[in-house]
């Protein structure tokens, strides 16, 4: 009873099933997203615990399918680890009648079972741990304790040429004065070159206030970013490497 | 022999001196890319004809006009500009077409390669249409990453397509072969490339790598859509005509998605038209 259980909880066709409704449930998830963006947008500068605290709470008409896709995706975590667990058993118990290249191609599904269950914690960490913190750009600014800064040079670059991109923007820099304790450092930040300080990723972008073009910091540690990007880095790779060989073998015979 | 290089050699200058030194380069992507569905529908035409080597010549010449103009649409306002070169509504029928040129290197079936014209003049149809102006380019778009991103997600849209369509000629025709399946698996991998560079160049400007907006929702649930098609080849009960019919469904989903931002992007204040 308990095998047959296991064996479902962790089959493809769950598997399957599963990533259709996850698939589903982003697509309703965009619509709610684009129209309701005084409820979403502030997710992406907050954790999500205090956005829930700030805007979840009142909203669970707008925000149900945040709830399902969090079912959805821990059962689909389940799902994978059980699969993977199953496989990596089955093809130990078995490796002695099978050729090393085969005991590797087979496996390969499970590495990859692997690195999606990495990339997802990864998701999971990034959400609710860290420091994301937003900043308006002011002469002082009030970061995070013990850092304090000050802005002590502030532009931005216009096109000059050609004709039709004249006074369009080109770039903003910022140079900004850092300093914790008796350390002090100077520090330039442009539009995509952020730097990191102290542990902290610092960020300059542009940001819509009240129909107006500001530039805001965005001060960042983001625990899961490693696991997202070396999850899904090897993820590619060894899909890179498995589909061909799979593809090959398949016409081989 | 001595005859015909001389002439080439004047069609070559004339070339040069009219179309590249005269016309601004704008003009030269606009005239190019009529040019070249004009050649695919000579192509398609002499296709339905039977005529195999009328076809590859037209192809070969269409394909050739279409690469020009896409290379000349990346200095369409005056200084190169990469998303102007890789934006989807343009680029994606340039990738149909190349994805087609290596298929018919690659395969001897040009009946069956040769049908993917439909959906090329379809899409240059679509672009046609479409403003030709370019988006003014953003400082947070200026990056390898983002030039990068457009290229795989193009270019794993055209996979897609060029799946759903050999899917759907795997349907109608039961003796058509079933290689749509490859084409929906590397488009995966194209896809699942293009949400790594993109999260890259989502961290540099947006300091997150995913972000709660209609983009990055719809870009994940088309990358579990395709991540639960590549499943049904361990599932016994799923052959190939009901892979086909969710390759198709697949594909639906990506250009109802990626045609209804371009849609969005139609209002967008533009350079140069």
């Amino acid at each position: 009873m308990l095998q047959s259980i296991w064996r479902f909880c962790g089959s493809v066709r769950i598997t399957f099933y599963l990533l259709m409704l996850v698939s589903f449930n982003l697509a309703i998830a965009s619509c709610y997203v684009k129209s309701n963006p005084h409820i979403f947008s502030p997710l992406n500068n907050l954790l999500l615990q205090d956005w829930f605290r700030l805007y979840g709470k009142n909203n669970f008409d707008k925000i149900w399918w945040l709830w399902a896709m969090f079912a959805l995706l821990i059962a689909l975590g389940f799902n994978t680890g059980i699969c993977t667990l199953d496989r990596i058993r089955n093809l130990l118990t078995n490796r002695y009648n099978m050729d090393i290249r085969v005991v590797l191609l087979k496996i390969t599904p499970s590495f990859i079972h692997i690195c999606f269950l990495i990339m997802l914690s990864g998701h999971l960490l990034s959400m609710i741990s860290g420091v994301n913190k937003t900043i308006p750009l002011t002469p002082e600014l009030e970061i995070l304790s013990p850092i304090q800064a000050k802005v002590t040079d502030q532009h931005c670059d216009y096109f000059t040429s050609p004709e039709l991109l004249k006074g369009h923007l080109d770039q903003c820099t910022v140079s900004l004065k850092l300093q914790t304790g008796r350390e002090e450092l100077m520090k330039q930040l442009s539009i995509l070159n952020p730097f990191t300080y102290q542990g902290f990723t610092f960020h300059l972008t542009r940001a819509k206030k009240s129909g107006e073009e500001g530039l805001q910091i965005i001060i960042k540690r983001d625990p899961g970013l490693k696991f997202i990007l070396f999850g899904f880095t090897i993820l590619i790779l060894l899909m890179l490497w498995y589909f061909p060989k799979l593809q090959k073998n398949t016409k081989g015979g | 022999m001595g005859i015909l290089g001389a002439r080439a050699k004047l069609l070559c200058r004339l070339f040069s001196k009219i179309i590249v030194r005269e016309m601004p380069l704008s003009t030269v992507s606009l005239t190019c890319l009529y040019l070249a569905a004009g050649a695919y529908v000579l192509s398609f035409v002499a296709f339905a004809l039977r005529k195999e080597r009328l076809t590859d010549v037209c192809f070969y010449g269409g394909f050739l006009l279409h690469t020009i103009s896409q290379v000349s649409r990346g200095w369409f306002i005056g200084v190169f500009s990469s998303y102007a070169l890789l934006e989807g509504v343009f680029f994606l029928p340039w990738c149909l077409a190349f994805l087609t040129l290596c298929l018919r290197f690659r395969k001897n079936d040009a009946h069956l390669i040769y049908s993917a014209l439909i959906p090329i003049l379809l899409f240059l149809l679509i672009a046609s249409l479409y403003p030709k102006g370019i988006v003014p380019p953003s400082p947070q778009g200026r990056t390898v990453f983002s030039s990068l991103f457009f290229v795989f997600e193009v270019m794993a849209h055209a996979f897609f397509c060029l799946g759903a369509w050999f899917s759907f000629r795997y349907l109608s025709h039961r003796n058509d072969t079933d290689f749509f399946d490859s084409f929906v698996i590397w488009g995966f991998i194209l896809y699942s490339i293009a949400q790594v560079v993109g999260a890259i160049w989502s961290y540099l400007g947006w300091a997150s790598l995913f972000s709660w907006s209609q983009r990055h929702l719809q870009s994940a649930s088309i990358w579990c859509f395709y991540a639960g098609y590549i499943h049904l080849r361990f599932l016994s009960h799923f052959d190939m005509r009901k892979k086909a019919w969710v390759s198709l469904a697949g594909f639906l989903l990506v250009f109802y998605f990626s045609y209804v931002s371009h849609l969005r992007e139609i209002t967008m204040p533009r350079l140069g038209g």
